[in-house]
């Protein structure tokens, strides 16, 4: 496999990883934002304000997560870039 | 005899000098063919022309997930229209992806409260004048996560002005669908494709 393909297939890979963070950070989002909507409750358990907290925790952690997955898809297209011009050089 | 011999040398020079210049030169690396714009662009952000539900359009900073997916069918002409959701703000909106001499893709949003009609040359929504660009009627099929869906005829009528697009869409007997859109640039989108 040259530099190049295997440059394409790790980007492939990364566009992949960002399809499944989009929606975990989506479904996070919504989770938090159904417990919440539980916790408000008057009769509400006193431990599900806990628990929506965690889930905007993770949705957090996954928009950190996101931010840092585009980032490397920018080096990665950029790296492909490099490589098709040096590959075009000859 | 003498004209001969000279024909003769000055062949075998120039026989030797191709050999030698061919042994002097690296062998050629076999090039990949080049990409076209429009391959280069797809290799780079992801092909808007294979978008498919359950891929992820990004666009202006917004994560919107394909839902559903129209394919229009013209006298074989086809183009796409995605169902588009931004999980997070909750927005829907639709990708037209068109490709005739060159890629077009729109943002459309559904226009409501309004009683606009197709049909004069020219019409006026929001401020905006716009005219009519085409019309006619194709075959459509809708697909989804789960399969294809439902799929029939619809009759459309498009106006422009400039980037500004105003679409009608009339799916069998009922009324006319209203979509006020905006054309974006390719290179304004990134596909992140479902596995």
């Amino acid at each position: 496999m040259s530099a190049l393909e295997a440059a394409l297939l790790e980007e492939t890979a990364l566009r992949s990883r960002l399809n499944a963070l989009v929606r975990e950070h989506a479904d996070a989002l919504k989770e938090a934002e159904r417990v919440q909507v539980q916790a408000s409750r008057p009769d509400a358990d006193p431990d599900l304000t806990a628990t929506a907290g965690r889930w905007s925790a993770v949705a957090a952690r996954l928009a950190a997560e996101l931010d840092e997955h585009r980032a490397k898809l920018r080096e990665q297209q950029a790296l492909v870039e490099r490589l098709k011009v040096e590959d075009a050089g000859g | 005899m003498e004209a001969l011999v000279i024909v003769v040398v000055v062949l075998l020079a120039g026989g030797a000098a191709v050999a030698l210049a061919r042994r002097g030169r690296q062998p050629e690396r076999e090039r990949p063919p080049a990409l076209t714009p429009a391959a280069e662009q797809a290799a780079l952000h992801g092909d808007v022309r294979r978008i498919r539900p359950g891929d992820v359009v990004n666009h202006d900073g917004t994560d919107y997930i394909v839902e559903r997916t129209m394919t229009f069918d013209e006298g074989g002409f086809t183009w796409q229209e995605h169902f588009l959701t931004d999980q997070v703000a909750g927005r829907r909106t639709w990708l037209s992806v068109e490709d005739d001499d060159g890629l077009e893709l729109a943002f459309y949003e559904r226009v409501t409260g309004v009683t606009l009609e197709p049909g004069p040359g020219t019409l006026t929504h929001d401020g905006v004048t716009y005219e009519r660009d085409e019309q006619g009627r194709a075959s459509f099929r809708t697909d989804t996560l789960d399969g294809p869906g439902e799929s029939g005829q619809v009759e459309y009528a498009d106006y422009a002005a400039g980037d500004r697009l105003l679409a009608f869409e009339r799916y069998g007997q009922g009324g006319w669908e209203v979509s006020a859109g905006t054309v974006v640039s390719q290179h304004a989108i990134e596909v992140y494709p479902r596995s």
